[in-house]
């Protein structure tokens, strides 16, 4: 079945205009001299708009959200009363449905529809928990009709008039309670995209306005929850941390060379040279350490590991300093006696190591001990940074999002930021 | 009026037979004429179901708690600014039950009219309303009625005319429509449901949302 011929007449030019919303129709503009008249007995107002705009959604048109499609029956732009921005509502219609609607602002849409009950809560409140989403009042307003074009089941001039609004988001999601001494409407809401729009009413996503700025339910990212990627981040710490363990467990830190040097048995010679020792397996780290009676003072050694076999040699240098005092009462350390160098990935094979220390004018002596087979904590603790630096960058993108977000809003909880 | 009693229409002579236990109000199919029994004082005018997109109609048929059902009438209230349909229903038993239904939402009444003896002036949108020991309601809106239109079979209904207020409370499911008529109220209490949840069959299927 469709069809109808249902008319209503005009309260100030006599049309017969054919109404869409038949019975359940309340109020509507005029469609031949543009006046907005209520149907029934009670409200005689005529009200002339001196503002017009067409809709981007023309009157009529159809679009289908969740697999029912909805039929575009009244238009309206409404402006909040104390900072007089203005946004679009339009009125949608399922005869399943019920009705619902489409609000953009800035090129940002919300789908928006009433619900059975609303959320018990003081008055006061200016947050809510709900289905697992923290809902916090963004705004809280007065707003009346400029224009409006179609039908409406409601009189939407009216009750915006009356009525005081407040609205709840968790993006992408929204409540919205519309109260007055007669009614409390609570309204739930999701953000859609322009695209999404288009695509329901499978038009021209440019025959939408133009996005700007960030919508104020427009989610941060729609690909995950900051709760998945806090914990995908601990499970693989966690994975981390058990591969360290498991690598520290099995390697078997053998010590292959060990000894002192003094620096009067260098004598006209400018570096030491070590005995010849043999590092056996496959390629595997060596960990030189090196370790000085330093008191207040230094020591500074240049190092190379020289592969007997192949002549391939490997340097490095090792700076330890270690000082220590009073001040003020307070006793206080800096550096430490000791140091270590480590080297991954050393094939097996003869080496031996030739070592160019700098002593200073009190220490003259230093013990060198190389052990092969040592599990890395840099690695560790550098995979460990490498991983936080996206979650790091996330919440910090999203923080600067956020206080954006909430800017125009009078209930910001980053206002004293 | 009594189940299998049999009503001729005064206007068009058409036979009626009753299908509930007891029914307050009968409206002609052919010609529209109301029936009641006797000589009643508060007869409601004749008027007539104006038309909407509503997609159940007489004859439509459900479940409710998994017990099947039958639409066999209709009270439209019209309100200042919304409209309610309350389906009559027979559950096969010769039992009324009451579904609301205004724009999508839906709502179940198996209780009686019953009596709401504490302060009707009390019944705002806001204000916690309690209806029994373990039951209290939030306010949700107070309408008032500017129309009301019948069809069908009625099971038992307030003849109230128009301008009586209608106020809907809910909490926790839980729902309540008090209509309230010279400071008298008098309520039904049910359940919000969904419309998925009455598996309605042998409804109008509106081409143009096809």
């Amino acid at each position: 079945m469709s069809g109808s011929n249902y008319t209503i007449t005009c309260k100030k030019c006599k049309a017969e205009n054919p109404s869409r919303g038949k019975a359940m129709t309340i109020a509507m503009a005029c469609p031949t001299c543009g006046t907005y008249f209520c149907v029934g007995q009670w409200n005689k107002d005529l009200i002339n708009f001196n503002f017009s705009a067409e809709p981007a959604l023309p009157i009529g048109s159809k679009g289908k959200f969740e697999g029912f499609v909805y039929e575009v029956i009244g238009f309206a732009i409404k402006q909040e009363t104390k900072y007089h921005y203005r946004w679009r509502e339009y009125l949608i219609f399922n005869p399943m449905r019920g009705y619902a609607f489409l609000s953009e602002y800035n090129g940002h849409w919300n789908f928006i529809w009433p619900v059975e009950e609303g959320h018990r809560r003081h008055k006061s409140d200016t947050d809510f928990f709900h289905e697992g989403h923290h809902y916090r009042l963004y705004q809280k307003y007065r707003a009346q009709v400029v224009y409006a074009r179609g039908e409406f089941f409601f009189d939407i001039v009216g009750i915006s008039d009356s009525t005081v609004n407040e609205e709840f988001i968790a993006p992408p999601f929204l409540y919205a309670v519309e109260r007055d001494n007669d009614s409390l409407l609570w309204c739930k809401g999701e953000y859609i995209t322009r695209n999404e729009v288009a695509n329901a009413f499978a038009i021209s996503v440019n025959k939408l306005p133009h996005k700007s700025g960030m919508g104020y339910t427009q989610p941060f990212n729609a690909g995950f929850k900051d709760e998945s990627l806090i914990k995908f981040s601990i499970f693989l710490v966690f994975i981390l941390l058990a591969l360290q363990i498991f690598f520290v467990k099995s390697s078997t830190e053998k010590v292959v060379y060990e000894k002192s040097f003094y620096q009067t048995d260098l004598g006209d010679q400018k570096f030491f040279v070590t005995p010849t020792f043999t590092l056996e397996g496959a390629s595997e780290s060596l960990e030189i350490k090196i370790r000085a009676p330093l008191s207040n003072d230094w020591l500074f050694a240049e190092f190379s590991l020289i592969n007997e076999d192949t002549g391939n040699e490997y340097i490095f240098t090792k700076d330890i300093e270690y000082y220590f005092g009073r001040e003020g009462g307070e006793s206080w350390t800096e550096g430490s006696n000791s140091g270590e160098a480590f080297l991954s990935e050393i094939p097996a094979g003869k080496y031996h190591i030739n070592i160019y220390p700098e002593f200073s004018v009190s220490n003259h002596e230093f013990h060198l001990s190389v052990v092969r087979d040592v599990a890395s904590m840099s690695n560790f603790f550098i995979t460990i940074v490498g991983l936080a630096i996206f979650p790091i960058a996330y919440f910090i993108r999203k923080h600067i999002l956020e206080q954006r977000r909430w800017s125009d809003s009078d209930y910001s909880p980053y206002a004293t930021e | 009026m009594k189940k299998h009693s049999t009503y001729n229409c005064p206007a068009c002579n058409t036979l009626h037979t009753i299908t509930l236990e007891l029914a307050s109000l009968l409206i002609c199919k052919n010609c529209g004429e109301i029936i009641q029994d006797g000589n009643s004082s508060d007869k409601p005018p004749r008027t007539r179901i104006p038309e909407d997109w509503s997609f159940l109609r007489i004859g439509s048929t459900g479940e409710f708690n998994k017990q099947p059902f039958k639409i066999i009438g209709r009270v439209r209230i019209q309100l200042r600014n919304d409209y309610k349909n309350f389906w009559s229903a027979d559950n096969g038993r010769g039992e009324c039950l009451w579904l609301m239904e205004s724009f999508g939402s839906f709502a179940v009444f198996t209780s009686p009219w019953r009596e709401y003896d504490k302060d009707a002036s009390k019944l705002r949108a806001g204000n916690a309303i309690p209806v029994s020991s373990d039951v209290k309601l939030i306010g949700d809106y107070v309408e008032k009625s500017e129309g009301v239109s019948y069809e069908g079979e009625l099971g038992p209904w307030k003849l109230f005319r128009p301008g009586f207020f209608l106020i809907q409370a809910s909490a926790n499911g839980n729902t309540a429509v008090f209509l309230v008529n010279k400071g008298n109220a008098e309520y039904l209490i049910g359940t919000i449901l969904s419309l998925e949840d009455f598996k309605f069959q042998n409804i109008i299927t509106w081409n143009e949302w096809k």
